[in-house]
């Protein structure tokens, strides 16, 4: 009976490990994320572009871009995660945009085509001997109306 | 050793189990809404299709001064009764956001409200119980918001869902949700056009257009087998695909009149 309890409290305590984890990626989209993009000048698209990683992994998010319009790109990791690099190409892998060359965590661009392009962010390595961050990173996009 | 090992593995699992089955609502016909856990504990490289939710496509749509508010067109609330599967569910919360994202682009806060609320009882039927928040329902309620601030309501509220529904590995319900979005916009789209492309030239430009997010829902869907209910929503996919090429071959009256047509037939589908 004694050991029944335990298990459940070791249950009950991974499920809250597990939730607080995914809460940590969307309290980092609405804070850090939203101040970044401005929201008193960008409208925080919809989709929920964040996922934890570890230093070393990437990720490549698929998204539709319409002509005229007005975009900014914000790209985020979570405190304990190194600076993130990203690259904004084309489907033929054509760079638009590199923020190795920027060094800035956002991109503000208008749209001159209807066009799908993918947003490449890469963690960078962990230095040598040294154990992987892992943590939560967020690319956040939002459009003007005006 | 072993045997704590194979403790926290099992409990690892049975946590992951527990954040993602038990709140996923999914009893009602779990073969047909089975999540797909695409994570796993050792991601190198990750793709994300990030197709435009309903909001955002309603924006990209119909956000267009020559265009006016017309609720006959409208998915009616009373419907929302009748869908009693998780499929319809699903599709159908995405089609009520397209529709309360319509509203909103014509600031009808009641109609926006309604809606919200509508969404947000569907969501929780559907084990998603992290959606809408009941501050937002109260600033749309309450305040005399500009589209701009319901929009950004309702996208952080839409936000929440995607959140929920990817954390716990539930990619199939999304999609679900962001095709129905998709077909309803568009449905707005063409029948405030009166299928005609001469009604408004910026209205059909922007139909048009979205013949881009078509090719990334194509993408999203290339790698489904073997799913009924995913295939025969991809099966209407491609047929609006070849429509569009049809189109971009030729554009006329009579082809875009079937574009027309086909959109609200599929439409219609979703509906009933």
């Amino acid at each position: 009976m004694k050991s029944g309890i335990k298990y459940i409290i070791v249950t009950a305590l991974l499920v809250f490990i597990s939730s607080s984890a995914d809460a940590q990626c969307i309290d980092l989209v609405k804070t850090k994320g939203f101040a970044y993009l401005d929201t008193s000048k960008y409208i925080p698209e919809a989709r929920f572009n964040a996922l934890p990683l570890r230093e070393g992994d990437d990720v490549d998010i698929y998204k539709s871009f319409f002509k005229g319009r007005k975009y900014r790109i914000v790209v985020i990791g979570a405190d304990n995660m190194p600076k993130l690099n990203f690259k904004v190409t084309n489907f033929q892998r054509q760079v638009l945009y590199d923020s190795n060359i920027t060094k800035e965590e956002s991109w503000d661009f208008v749209s001159d085509k209807n066009q799908n392009l993918i947003i490449s962010v890469e963690v960078p390595k962990a230095e040598k001997d040294k154990k992987p961050q892992s943590g939560c990173i967020a690319v956040v996009i939002g459009f003007s109306t005006e | 050793m072993n045997g704590k090992l194979f403790y926290l593995i099992f409990m690892l699992g049975f946590a992951a189990f527990f954040a993602g089955g038990c709140n996923s609502g999914e009893s009602a016909d779990s073969d047909e809404l089975a999540g797909e856990t695409l994570d796993s504990a050792d991601i190198r490289e990750e793709i994300i299709v990030s197709m435009l939710a309903p909001s955002d496509m309603a924006v990209m749509l119909i956000d267009n001064p020559n265009l006016h508010f017309n609720k006959e067109i409208l998915n009616p609330g009373s419907n929302y009764q009748k869908y009693n599967t998780n499929a319809k569910i699903a599709l159908n919360i995405g089609i009520y956001t397209a529709d309360l994202s319509y509203a909103s682009l014509f600031e009808q806060e009641q109609i926006t409200y309604d809606y919200l609320d509508i969404v947000k009882d569907m969501s929780e039927e559907i084990g998603i119980t992290q959606s809408i928040e009941k501050r937002h329902l109260d600033m749309i309620k309450n305040n005399k918001l500009d589209k701009d601030d319901m929009i950004k309501i309702i996208n952080e509220s839409f936000m929440n869902t995607d959140a929920y529904l990817r954390e716990n590995n539930r990619q199939k319900v999304i999609t679900m949700i962001l095709i129905g979005g998709w077909i309803e916009a568009q449905y707005i789209a063409v029948s405030l056009s009166k299928c005609s492309p001469d009604t408004d030239p910026q209205l059909t430009e922007s139909i048009l257009a979205q013949k881009i997010s078509l090719e990334l829902m194509n993408k999203a869907l290339e790698n489904v087998k073997g799913d009924k209910t995913l295939l025969s929503l991809k099966n209407d996919i491609d047929k609006i695909y070849k429509a569009y090429l049809l189109l971009e071959e030729n554009m006329n009256d009579e082809n875009f009149k079937n574009f027309c047509n086909l959109i609200i037939s599929v439409r219609n589908r979703y509906i009933a």
